[in-house]
Parts: structure tokens; C-alpha cells; sequence
């Protein structure tokens, strides 16, 4: 819906503006421009042709004067000139209707030569009323030329040869008659002009329209691609930049269509990719598995969107649980089918064998066949006998076995001889494969896991994390469990890698015996709904109740001090038990309670059986239980603050539980239980712990 | 009740300052340990001893107080020794390793020594 209502918006827009047309705009600039141009040539054509008309005028007033006043000499030494100029003047009159003056004056002024005989003997007032005028010819002596708004007038001396002055010739013109020849020239130049204007308006139209005949087109094509339709190029047969212009978009039509398809088939594999993944992870166990006092759990993390990592862990028929992990050699859909092959086979296998070696060997003949030339299987496969506390395993050339053991805090490395699933054909895994058997005792933790830990490469250097950094995590992380364990390794790795892409699945599985306190805590409440049975049937004699003030935590110290079993330990372990107890309530108060000081906890101290509470202990020989009904915890989801970190260094946080993991030596957590959260923890004796560090230095 | 920490500077003509630090560093008691170590950084004081003598307790927010303001006097190119920490609270700084990153002496007087003026 909103694609449409976004594209009729688009439409509107273009519809609701205003087109104003390139082909008017145009020819109004060029009929502007030709206007402009026929005004200013106009103008100064006919300044040009005034000039010229009134220079061409005045020379023929003045030869027309010259030639009267030549033709009046002789005229003028007669008695009567009167009888021979009249007929001249006349004569002139009559030619050239345009003289508004014809006249001969004698050397009195006196009018000898006139068309009207009654003017001759009177004066010519109308000199008297006429000034004298500019003009651009040269004139002589006794030529001037004499004018007024209506009339030019030259008027030249009639000489005697010998000098002597005998009169005057008059000859003049009205200038209307000059302004009718000024006014024909400029209706000359108007009518071209209106042509000429005419002429370029039609030229410039018609052009337009040819040129820009291919915006159309253009728009068409614009608009066919913004519907979708990349399939019809334009095609403009047009050799101008629209030309150009239509062919760059029908480049980019084409190569939008292009990246379209391959969105659409990335997609398609990314879709395809998806349902893999989600199959893969189908595949994978979502939960840990317990087993007595045994917890399994394994994690996933795939480097490509599906990997070739496998593992899984079941119940086998006679209550034994076995785990196996994978690796293919492959990534990518290619690897998850394999991955997929191998998840069926252990499935419709697993119930029939009970010696690792041989569920190993029935695999690769399942899959042998399958297998494409260079593409192998590394595999490690245990059975966990939980009640015995022993794990059978073998190994077709996968990643070494590393079990933590908790006496110790070392780890043990068991490596095994055998060859990949798949790598040389023929029944040669069954000659390299054995069954080895390992013990688990309490607190003990065996981690497998595929080469994507070990070998994850440095951000910067490449290289591989390698087993000691392994083997260090794992002294570190495991005491604390499994779940702490696998969230360290995930965790260091990415580190290690910082912003490199994962190049590798990372799949861990680890096997612990983490649960004997677990189960001996869950005996110990199971049962509970309310604090009368703590307070009657467990603990009440040992306990203490305080408010969760962080400025009353000193409380515990004076409470140990009173304390049956613990009163009068050496002062270091009292010092160091108060610490481990004071981080406990401190963690609550801040979180559990997120800094409620009306509310309380307990904590109780519980001897274990058979000690004599009234001789002063010389080791921790009980565990403490402590209660709290704030907001659960979770220490399992814990990871220790990396030290090696300035920043992490500068901000001096998150010590609390790290100076508890180390002074514990096990501890459960029942979050949300009918009697509140509770934390059940034994402490190491300073010597314990010694020698802990000691093993792990 | 809260924090029963006192502090008393000493002031040595011929070696570094020492602030003898006495009584127990809860999550009070660090800010003010913080507080007066920042204070001595600020006059001048770059070079600087902490006897934990008389220390009998230390809380996480202890260690971590300690972690910061050694880390803050480094940032100035100065540096400052824990010196004489009891056996718990010597163990507690060895379990969590912070021993790698802290300057520790086992007394005021070697502390001198690491320390010249």
C-alpha cells in the first residue's frame, strides 16, 4: 500500500508543475532579440539617412540659389529685371512645387523676382524672421543659409564680375517636405523589419520543434523506467546531446536491469542460504544436556551464513550419552549438506554401536560415497557412562581432547592417531582408529571443539590463537562451569580476531561435571516452600540477617567472629572469607536489590557433616548459604573483565565477581526458587588456593 | 558505620610521599582513596607511595580503585607503589593477577628505593 501511495505522490508531483515550454521561451527571446536588434539598427539608420537627406537638401537649396542668383546677374543690370525673372522664378515655381520660396532681391533688398507680381518693389519681410542655421557644407562668401521651425532658406549674393553686389537670390523649402522624405525611409526600414521579425519567429519555431522533437521521446523513456519497464531502450535516432543523452539512459537501464537480476538471485541465495542455516541449526541440540552430575553443552557459530560444523549429543539405550562433533572440510551449502548427510546418518546409527571406533567406521562407509573427491570429515565421538564418571571416545584425526581437571587446575591434552572420515579410501580409518577412556571426577571439564577456535587468526598479525591461549582460557574459565567457560572462549576469539569477519565455524562442546553441588543443593531445598523450613530444618542456628546497605556489609565480619566454625580462623583466611562474602552481598545490594537498602538477605553457614564446630577450624570445612529475593542473577552468563585492557584497567569495574570465582571453590545458583534466589558457595582455603596458582603459573 | 578508613600523608624530604592508608577500603572508602590520590596527582605529586600496612580489608571496589589510580598517575608519567599489603590482601591482588599491573613493594622503605625523587 505504501509503494502506491508513494508513486501516485511521485506522479502528482510531476503533473502539479508547471511545463513552461522551451519552445516559446525560445522564440520570445529570439523575436525579443531581432526586435532589439531591427530598433537600434533603425534608429541609427535613420539618424544616418536624416543626415544624409538634410546634407543632400541643403546642397540643392544652395545650387538652386546659386543658379537663380547667377541667372539674376544680368537680369539685375537691367532696368526692368522685373520682365526677366519673372518668367525664371516662375518657371521654378512651377517645377518644384516643393520651394515654399522663389524670389530675386536687389541690392536694396527690394523684391526684383517673384511668381506673384504684386510683391514685386516690397521688401522680403520674411528674412527679417529667419535665423541664421548650421550647416555641414562649406559655404562661400556671400552664401548663407537661414532658417525657422518651418522653413530653410538659402539665400546667395548675385555678384557682378567685377565684384559688385547686385542682389540677392532666395530660395526656400519648407520642411515638411524634408520630414515626408525622413518619414518614407523610416516606413522603409519598418516593413523590413516586421519582415525580417516575421522571418526569424518562424524560423526559430520550426527549429525548436525539429530539436526538441526528441524530448518526448525522451520523457516516455524516463517514465517507462520509472514504472519498472528497464526491458524497451529508447532508441533516439537523434545526433544532438539528446541523442547522447538517450543513449547514457538506455546504458543505465540496462545496468540497473543487470544489478536487478543480481539482487534478485543474491537474494534468491540468501533465501536458500536462510532455510539452509535454519535446517543446519535444526540439527544442533538447543539445550544442555545433564546426565547425573555430568552437564553437556555445546555452542554454534558459523563463519558463512551455514557452515560444515556438526554436533550432538543424545541418550543412547543403555543410559550412556554420547556426544560427537564434526567438522567437514567445506563451508557453504556444499559443507551444510554434507553437515546434513552426516546428521541423518548419526541419527539412523547412533542406537547400534556402543564402542566409538566402530560408530566412526559405520559413518565413513555411509558416507564414503557420497563424499566428493578432497572433501573429508574430522570427527570426535564420546560415550559418557555419567554413574562411572568415564568417557570412551575416539577420534578420526579431530581437534585434541582438553579436559580441565579441578584437583589440579590444569589441563590434560589426549591426542589420538586416527585419520578423517573420507580422506584415504578402502577401510584404512578402522586400522588408525582406537577407544580411549578417560575419567571425569568433580568439577572436572573436557572441552572438544573444531579448528575455528584454535586457529582463528589475529586482527592484525594473522596469527592463530593457538592451544596455549586455549589451554590458558580454559585454566582460567572453567572452574567457573561450562556456560562461563564457553562465553570466555567466544568471547577471546573475538577478541583475537577483532574486526576480521569469522574465517571459520566455531563450534565448542564441553562435557563437565559441574553438577555434584547442584544436585546436592537441589536435595537440600527440594521440598522447601517457605522460610520456616530453612529456618527450622536447615541452617538457623549459623545465620545472619542484614539489610542490603552497602555501609552495613562490615556486619559479616563481626558475625563470623561470633560464629561456631568460623570464629577463630587465622586472620588471613578470616580476612579473605569476609571478602568473598562481602562481594556475594555487595552484588546483591547493587543489583539483585539495585540499591534498596530496606531490603535483606541471609546468610547461613552450614559445617560439613562430622566437623566439630566448637575446635577452631584450620580450613574452610562447610559452605555458606546465601538467600536473597531480589532480582535473579545469573552468574553462569558472567564473563571476567579483561584486564589486559587499559580502558577495562581504567575503569576499575566488574572485580566483584572475578574476586569470587577465584576465592570459591564451587558454588551453585538456584535463581527463583519458593524461598528466594539462592547462592550456595565453599571457599578455598588460602593454601587451596596457593596451590591452585602455583599449578596454573 | 560506613567507611573506617583513615589516611595520614607523610611527607619525606629525601624520598616520595607516602599516604599510610589505614582501616578497611569498602566501596566508600575507595572513592575516597581515589579522591585523595588524585588530589596529591593534581598538587604535583607524581611520584607516590601508599602503604597498605594497616589495611585489614579491601572489597572489589578497593582493587579496582587501585587499578584506576595507578593507571591515572602512568597517564601522567608519574607512577605510585602499593607498598606492605597484608598476606590477604597480597593474596587476593596474586589470585586476580593484578599483581602484573600494579607497582607493589613489599615495604615503604624498598618502595623508596624503587622510587628515587
Amino acid at each position: 500500500m505504501s509503494v502506491d501511495r508513494d508513486r501516485t505522490g511521485i506522479e502528482g508531483l510531476a503533473k502539479s508543475r508547471r511545463v513552461v515550454s522551451m519552445r516559446l521561451i525560445v522564440s520570445a527571446a529570439s523575436a525579443a532579440l531581432v526586435t532589439l536588434c531591427v530598433l537600434g539598427v533603425g534608429a541609427v539608420s535613420e539618424k544616418n539617412t536624416r543626415e544624409l537627406l538634410s546634407s543632400e537638401v541643403e546642397a540643392r537649396l544652395l545650387l538652386e540659389a546659386s543658379n537663380l542668383a547667377n541667372l539674376s546677374v544680368d537680369a539685375l543690370l537691367d532696368d526692368f529685371p522685373e520682365l526677366t525673372l519673372n518668367p525664371v522664378v516662375s518657371e521654378i515655381q512651377h517645377e518644384r512645387s516643393d520651394l515654399a520660396v522663389v524670389t530675386v532681391l536687389d541690392h536694396q533688398g527690394a523684391i526684383k523676382g517673384h511668381a506673384d507680381v504684386r510683391m514685386y518693389g516690397m521688401r522680403l519681410a520674411l528674412l527679417d524672421s529667419l535665423a541664421p542655421v548650421a550647416t555641414s557644407l562649406d559655404l562661400e562668401e556671400g552664401e548663407v543659409f537661414l532658417g525657422n521651425e518651418h522653413l530653410l532658406v538659402a539665400a546667395v549674393d548675385a555678384l557682378h564680375a567685377d565684384g559688385q553686389h547686385l542682389g540677392r537670390a532666395v530660395v526656400g523649402l519648407r520642411r515638411d517636405t524634408f520630414e515626408a522624405l525622413v518619414t518614407r525611409a523610416r516606413q522603409r526600414v519598418i516593413l523590413v523589419s516586421a519582415l525580417l521579425l516575421a522571418v526569424s519567429l518562424t524560423v526559430s519555431v520550426l527549429l525548436m520543434r525539429q530539436l526538441l522533437r526528441p524530448v518526448a521521446a525522451l520523457r516516455k523513456g524516463l517514465e517507462r523506467i520509472g514504472h519498472g519497464d528497464l526491458e524497451s531502450p529508447m532508441q533516439l535516432n537523434d545526433r544532438t546531446e539528446l541523442g547522447l543523452l538517450a543513449d547514457t539512459v538506455d546504458e543505465m537501464a540496462a545496468r540497473i536491469r543487470e544489478s536487478q537480476r543480481d539482487m534478485v538471485e543474491k537474494e534468491r541465495l540468501a533465501h536458500e542460504m536462510d532455510l539452509a542455516q535454519d535446517i543446519q541449526l535444526s540439527l544442533l541440540p538447543d539445550t544442555y544436556t545433564v546426565a547425573g552430575e555430568f552437564v553437556i553443552e555445546g555452542s554454534y557459530q558459523a563463519a558463512a551464513e551455514v557452515g560444515g560444523d556438526f554436533f550432538d549429543v543424545f541418550h543412547l539405550p543403555d543410559g550412556r550419552i554420547g556426544c560427537i562433533i564434526a567438522d567437514v572440510a567445506g563451508k557453504g551449502l556444499g559443507g551444510c549438506l554434507v553437515t546434513s548427510m552426516l546428521a541423518v546418518l548419526i541419527r539412523s546409527q547412533r542406537n547400534r554401536f556402543t564402542s566409538p571406533r566402530e560408530f566412526l567406521i559405520a559413518l565413513e562407509e555411509g558416507l564414503v560415497d557420497q563424499l566428493a573427491p578432497g572433501v573429508f570429515v574430522t570427527a570426535f565421538y564420546g560415550i559418557l557412562d555419567a554413574d562411572q564418571g568415564k568417557l570412551t571416545y575416539a577420534s578420526a584425526a579431530h581437534s585434541p581432547l582438553l579436559v580441565y581437571r579441578a584437583a589440579g587446575g590444569g589441563v590434560e591434552r589426549f591426542e589420538t592417531r586416527g585419520i578423517p572420515i573420507g580422506a584415504v579410501r578402502g577401510g584404512v580409518l578402522a586400522t588408525t582408529l582406537d577407544d580411549a577412556c578417560i575419567e571425569l571426577a568433580p568439577g572436572d571439564l573436557a572441552l572438544q571443539y573444531t579448528d575455528g577456535l584454535n586457529e582463528a587468526p589475529h586482527a592484525h598479525t594473522e596469527e592463530e590463537f593457538g592451544f596455549e591461549r586455549v589451554v590458558e582460557v580454559i585454566e582460567q574459565a572453567s572452574g567457573s562451569g561450562r556456560r562461563v567457560l564457553l562465553n570466555t572462549l567466544q568471547e577471546a576469539t573475538r577478541r583475537w580476531s577483532g574486526e576480521l569477519p569469522q574465517s571459520d565455524d566455531l563450534t565448542l562442546l564441553a562435557i563437565s561435571r559441574e553438577g555434584a553441588v547442584h544436585r546436592r543443593v537441589t536435595d537440600l531445598v527440594t521440598g522447601f516452600t517457605c522460610d520456616e523450613d530453612l529456618l527450622d530444618n536447615l541452617l538457623h542456628a549459623l545465620h545472619l540477617k542484614l539489610n542490603a546497605d552497602l555501609d552495613q556489609l562490615d556486619e559479616i565480619g563481626r558475625w563470623m567472629d561470633q560464629t561456631p566454625g568460623l570464629k577463630g580462623i587465622p586472620a588471613e583466611e578470616r580476612a579473605l572469607l569476609e571478602t568473598g562474602l562481602y562481594e556475594i552481598c555487595a552484588n546483591i545490594a547493587e543489583h539483585g536489590y539495585g540499591g534498596d537498602v530496606e531490603r535483606s538477605l541471609d546468610i547461613w553457614w552450614q559445617p560439613d557433616d562430622g566437623v566439630d564446630s566448637d575446635t577452631p577450624p584450620t580450613l574452610l570445612q562447610g559452605h555458606f548459604l546465601i538467600r536473597d529475593r531480589g532480582e535473579a542473577f545469573d552468574p553462569a552468563d558472567w564473563t571476567p573483565p579483561d584486564l589486559s585492557d587499559q580502558a577495562t584497567r581504567l575503569k576499575g569495574r566488574g572485580l566483584g565477581m572475578l574476586v569470587v570465582d577465584k576465592l570459591a571453590s564451587d558454588k551453585t545458583y538456584l535463581p527463583n526458587t519458593a524461598v528466594g534466589n539462592l547462592y550456595l558457595v565453599r571457599f578455598k582455603s588460602m593454601q587451596d588456593s596457593e596451590q591452585s596458582e602455583e599449578i596454573h603459573v | 558505620m560506613s567507611s573506617q578508613m583513615e589516611f595520614k600523608l607523610v611527607e619525606d624530604r629525601h624520598g616520595s610521599p607516602v599516604l599510610y592508608v589505614s582501616g578497611r577500603i569498602d566501596a566508600a572508602a575507595a572513592q575516597s582513596l581515589r579522591d585523595e590520590c588524585a588530589t596529591q596527582r593534581v598538587a604535583g605529586n607524581k611520584r607516590l607511595i601508599v602503604s597498605l600496612e594497616k589495611v585489614t580489608f579491601v572489597s572489589s571496589s578497593g582493587l579496582g580503585s587501585f587499578l584506576v589510580i595507578s593507571e591515572e598517575f602512568k597517564g601522567v608519567g608519574g607512577s605510585l607503589i602499593y607498598a606492605a599489603p597484608v598476606q590477604s590482601v597480597r593474596h587476593v591482588l596474586k589470585l586476580l593477577n593484578l599483581d602484573q599491573f600494579l607497582d607493589l613493594a613489599p615495604d615503604v622503605e624498598s618502595a623508596q628505593q624503587l622510587l628515587p625523587v
